[in-house]
């Protein structure tokens, strides 16, 4: 009876409203990963018939399906779609959907992002998918290669589509990024340490740290090639001292990262699902941590190896040779892990094992071709051929599609409640399976027969003919086993019968729940002894349903989740989330303005945007906190307090903007990186006109920082206003006034980004430290309630930091001059 | 090698025509046996895993990770790259006394070559057969790729620099060449020839220049 | 939060070690080190030799420092499994500094 009545009160405070407009004002972190999960196999399937196109244009030598600028519209768009549109959704979606299930929580630690990024991604991937559809779609290559992507070689919108759409899709994964990082830290179960995690839990933490570091630097690409091509800033350009290379630096410096990005959360899955099917327990769980750890590391020492051929000394192509060899010891881990456990354990052939084998036999591969590529001769004759395309399909389908296939079949009854209806799965799995190798076994061979990618038709007597033949018949077969897939599961939806909760035996905290699960996922949050908390108890869905964990109460109307402390995993505080709101779609939407008025060119529109996002962004900030203190509250069992997160240290606000900031650093050492790497390598660096001396701006941005640091400090919100104001000032005049104009040289256009990074910083900690007095005159600001003075003086150190580097950077080849 | 038939083809890398092509075929030939015999290991593995009835000869957790997934690839690898290193260092441009230097430039979508006397030809590179031949490739608009398959790797086209690549070809002959980065809708057509003349006809062409 | 960085301190380390290594090889390459000879070698390949086998030194100090305080938790283990492992990836990693010439 308790049961049901803490089911109404946490069903009113955590649901989402009914018709459209709760669709459209919801936040709740099942229907985020939901729609993610849709609407990337939405864009999965549309990938998926541009394939077909690649490959029917393939069939056969001469064909005159669609001619060379249409077939470079399909192959440039398959890439993209498939790697952001695709991919890392899909990821995204299953980890905000599982992660607060596994975890023991309630939610995601920022829902309001979630949603803001679920609408980033499906206008940014409108732009792209309206931009295919008008025929002015991206058609550089998913890579965009400067100088063909630029002005001068793609006069059209085509390559603003990409860089535009892209981007703006990347908002959502860098939020996504943050969010889970956070989330795992700090909202899981009581008692849940680190080392008691899901090993799904530790390899989305890696991923979203590795997107935290990845990311920046192709947002910095993406934003010079766009003020390239927008205002002739000639960051790429090498007749004005820009080197195409830089892009090519800072595209694989996330590309190769970005692999690993895929492959991991996928492998999560396998380390999930795995031990569940071969009925045992995962052999080597801090081995896998490890390798994982291990992974997310040496994956951003391999970026050069997709630019063996560029030119490189051949030394510094042996550091990454030997990096690309390393990375495969902890992937090996991982493998005979797995194999180890199968071999401990009694696995049965369900479906979703059947799968797993697929991931086996075709990941393997993809790794061992994967290994030669690492070779530099090698690479240096099989790069850019199809030898790399069939590599590359190996280790994403195997590496991705097949543990995402697995992961389909393992979590659906959790989606949907339900069983399974006709057996189309194992159909599908074997259409998959040959269908797969077919097209792209062969396609090893091929490629050493010579033929090159993206070429539209080939000659005959290159050897090739049947070769592409074959892998265009094993494409359609491929296709259709997906369609067969989509269909199952269509079924499954819609015409499965009621299913009994946990149908495979697990032991992870989201069986612990009733299925669908309800949108406050947990009536009271559970106490984590071991790694297999349902298997240890396995009463628990009921204990937790009663009210008997921690938080088994509705009170004000709060969502309420457990934040914990991020090693021992003991209870913190509570952590207040937000409700549902209008601020994700509108924000989204105002973003969607910028831009569009970018990608017509209405440049003097854009602004006004951003200024309507920030307006924005403070309503969303002040609908946070509390004005009053309440003091500890009761939290668990036995009458434990605990104070909410408006009145503690460490809050999740706090670790948020510690990752944002870390994001945004690393954007600003990718640019110092440009800067320096520009200056060794592109020609007719340092340009003659260096910039002018100016000690007045060193001194006054220097000096600004040093009294923002300490004003900040001390609660002297006019001082620290001031302080972030003089660095302003002095970024602008070494624009206006000294550096030559960015439109001259690359050297000049490197500068004025260096200080419009600070501009943007400063200007942002400008605003908040106005925000964070308008808090105090309301009240939001005093007693226990300090934490945003703390964040606030995060963004501000970070403005200041960044000053004083900028303008030393910036100033002192004045002095060589 | 040809014994296999399928390898021949006028672009095919593994028909290799010259010492460094050759040495890749090789390295390529020596990595497809270790490849075929690590994948038959894991294969061999998951299928006895998944089959095998006797559950009590437990094999030990450090059999897995420390010998097969750490010590066994480490070997393995460390062995690779050492081979790897070796042959990349061989294919080097390091200096030799009878080297010659032309001059390769692309743009879309054709190649001019530059001989040392100075002449430019279109779309068809004149080289000695049997010695040391050193491009100096660059590119006038946007990025591309010197490929000849069956005589060395490729070498990218940079607009701003300049790259060397060494080529060899052992005997007299025509061999293929084709752009091998994406530069376009003329991509796919972005071909050229290179003809090694034996030693009395690279004479002649010398003489022909002056 | 320390524990995590702790746990990782190995694999930094290897980062920033291999991060100076390819800049030092691409500074000295542009300015032409290889061509002054210091004790019958190039003074790049002296100055990287020394940043590698600083890198290596470095490693090892760390890592033996993460085990003389290490506690018995599985995060402390990992955290000198991966400073060994950070150390045999600077060694591996540098092995292109003796076997290759500099800058072609």
């Amino acid at each position: 009876m308790k049961a049901l009545r803490l089911h109404r009160e946490l069903t009113a405070i955590w649901r989402t409203e009914p018709g459209l407009r709760g669709q459209l004002r919801s936040v709740n972190h099942s229907d985020m990963g939901r729609r993610f999960i849709l609407g990337a196999f939405f864009f999965f399937a549309v990938g998926g018939v541009l394939a077909m196109l690649i490959r029917a244009q393939l069939a056969t030598p001469h064909s005159a399906f669609v001619g060379p600028a249409v077939y470079n519209q399909l192959f440039t768009m398959h890439g993209s779609i498939m790697m952001f549109l695709f991919a890392i959704p899909m990821f995204e979606g299953l980890a905000m959907y599982l992660l607060p299930k596994m975890l023991g929580a309630r939610d995601l630690a920022y829902p309001r992002l979630s949603a803001l990024g679920w609408w980033c991604y499906v206008f940014g991937g409108s732009i792209l998918i309206a931009a295919m559809l008008a025929g002015v779609a991206p058609d550089a290559g998913w890579f965009l290669y400067p100088p063909l992507s630029g002005k001068t070689y793609t006069p059209g919108i085509n390559s603003d589509v990409w860089l535009l759409g892209v981007t703006f899709v990347e908002i959502s994964a860098m939020c996504a990024a943050i969010e889970i990082a956070v989330s795992i830290l700090k909202l899981r179960a009581p008692g849940m340490r680190l080392d008691r995690m899901p090993l799904f839990a530790w390899y989305m933490l890696a991923t979203a740290g590795m997107m935290i570091f990845g990311f920046p630097p192709l947002i910095l690409g993406s934003i010079l090639l766009e003020v390239e091509r927008a205002f002739g800033w000639p960051f790429y350009a090498p007749e004005l001292g820009g080197s195409p290379l830089l892009w090519q630096h800072l595209f694989w410096l996330f590309g190769h990262p970005e692999v690993y990005i895929i492959f991991l959360p996928a492998a999560g899955a396998v380390s999930t699902i795995l031990p569940v099917m071969a009925r045992t327990k995962i052999l080597g769980y801090g081995a896998l941590v490890a390798a994982v750890m291990a992974l997310a590391f040496l994956s951003f020492g391999l970026w050069v190896h997709h630019m063996f051929t560029t030119g490189i000394p051949h030394m510094a192509l042996g550091f990454f040779s030997a990096a690309s060899t390393l990375v495969a010891i902890p992937t090996a881990v991982q493998v005979f892990a797995w194999l180890g456990t199968l071999w401990a354990g009694r696995p049965q052939l369900k479906l979703p094992m059947l799968y797993l084998i697929g991931f086996f036999i075709v990941f393997v591969l993809g790794g061992l071709t994967g290994v030669m590529l690492a070779v530099v001769p090698f690479d240096a004759q099989a790069h850019d051929t199809a030898f790399v395309t069939a590599h590359l399909h190996y280790v994403l389908v195997g590496g991705f599609v097949f543990p995402m296939l697995a992961a389909a079949y393992y979590w659906l009854p959790h989606f949907t409640g339900r069983g399974r209806v006709m057996r189309l799965g194992e159909a599908a799995f074997w259409l998959i399976l040959i269908g797969f190798n077919l097209t792209f076994f062969l396609m090893h061979l091929t490629g050493l027969l010579g033929m090159p990618r993206r070429i539209d038709t080939y000659p005959e007597g290159m050897g090739w003919t049947w070769l592409n033949l074959l892998s265009s018949v094993g494409s359609f077969l491929m296709a259709f086993g997906f369609a067969l897939f989509a269909i199952d599961v269509a079924l499954q939806i819609w015409l499965g019968r009621l299913h009994k909760r946990n149908p495979w035996g697990a032991g992870t905290l989201e069986w612990a729940m009733a299925t669908p699960a309800p949108a406050y996922n947990f009536a009271s949050l559970a106490v984590v002894e071991g790694r297999d908390p349902l298997e240890d108890r396995p009463d628990l869905p009921a204990v937790l349903a009663r009210g008997d964990g921690w938080l088994g109460h509705a009170r004000h109307g709060w969502r309420e989740t457990m934040a914990v402390d991020m090693v021992s995993g003991a209870p913190d505080h509570i952590a207040i989330l937000p409700t549902n709101s209008w601020l994700p779609i509108t924000t989204a939407a105002t973003l969607g303005g910028f831009f569009l008025s970018m990608l017509a060119g209405l440049y003097p529109l854009a602004p006004l945007f951003l200024v309507l996002v920030a307006m924005l962004g403070w309503r969303w900030a002040w609908s946070n906190g509390q004005r009053r203190d309440f003091g500890p509250l009761p939290a668990g069992p036995g009458g434990a307090m605990l104070p909410i997160a408006a009145e503690t240290r460490g809050t999740t606000g706090w670790w948020g903007s510690v990752f944002a900031l870390t994001a945004s650093g690393t954007l600003f050492a990718s640019l110092l990186f440009g800067y320096a790497f520009l200056w060794t390598v592109a020609p007719d660096w340092p340009p003659p006109q260096l910039i002018a001396r100016a000690p007045f701006e060193l001194v006054l941005a220097i000096a600004g920082a040093v009294v923002a640091a300490v004003a900040v400090r001390r609660g002297q919100w006019p001082a620290a206003l001031a302080g972030q104001g003089a660095i302003v000032v002095a970024m602008v005049l070494l624009i206006a006034l000294r550096l030559p104009a960015p439109t001259s040289h690359a050297y000049a256009a490197t500068g004025a980004t260096v200080a419009a990074y600070v501009i943007f910083h400063a200007a942002l900690a400008v605003v908040m430290l106005a925000f964070l007095r308008a808090r105090i005159s309301a009240g939001f600001v005093g007693g226990q309630r300090q934490g945003e003075p703390r964040i606030v003086r995060l963004w501000s150190d970070h403005a200041a930091g960044a000053g004083i580097v900028a303008a030393l950077v910036i100033a002192l080849p004045g002095w060589f001059a | 090698m040809l014994a296999l038939g399928g390898c021949a083809g006028p672009l095919s890398v593994l028909d290799p025509a010259g010492p460094h092509a050759a040495s890749v075929a090789t390295l390529w030939w020596v990595m497809l046996g270790g490849a075929v015999l690590l994948a038959g290991l894991v294969f061999a593995l998951l299928a006895v895993a998944m089959v095998r009835r006797h559950r009590d000869d437990r094999v030990a957790d450090r059999t897995w990770i420390v010998g097969l997934g750490l010590a066994m690839p480490s070997v393995v690898l460390l062995a690779l790259l050492g081979y790897a290193l070796f042959v990349g260092g061989r294919i080097l441009p390091t200096p030799a006394p009878d080297t010659v230097t032309i001059g390769v430039e692309a743009r879309r979508y054709a190649w001019a070559f530059r001989d040392p006397a100075g002449r430019v030809s279109e779309n068809v590179l004149h080289i000695p057969a049997g010695r040391p031949v050193d491009l100096v490739i660059t590119a006038t608009d946007v990025i591309h790729s010197f490929w000849v398959p069956r005589l060395a790797g490729k070498m990218d086209a940079i607009p701003g620099h300049p790259n060397r690549l060494r080529i060899v070809a052992a005997r007299p002959g025509l061999y293929r060449g084709e752009c091998a980065e994406y530069c376009g809708t003329g991509h796919r057509d972005h071909g050229f020839t290179v003809i090694a003349h034996d030693a009395a006809g690279w004479t002649a062409r010398e003489r022909g220049a002056r | 939060m320390i524990q995590l960085l702790r746990m990782t301190a190995g694999l930094f380390h290897w980062a920033v070690a291999f991060g100076v290594l390819y800049g030092l090889h691409g500074i000295g390459c542009s300015a032409g080190w290889e061509r002054s000879m210091v004790a019958g070698t190039s003074l790049h390949r002296l100055l990287l030799v020394l940043a590698w086998a600083g890198g290596i030194a470095a490693g090892v100090a760390l890592t033996r420092w993460l085990r003389r305080t290490a506690g018995a938790g599985l995060l402390d283990r990992i955290a000198v499994l991966l400073g060994w492992v950070g150390v045999a990836a600077v060694v591996v990693g540098g092995l292109p500094i003796v076997t290759i010439p500099a800058c072609l």
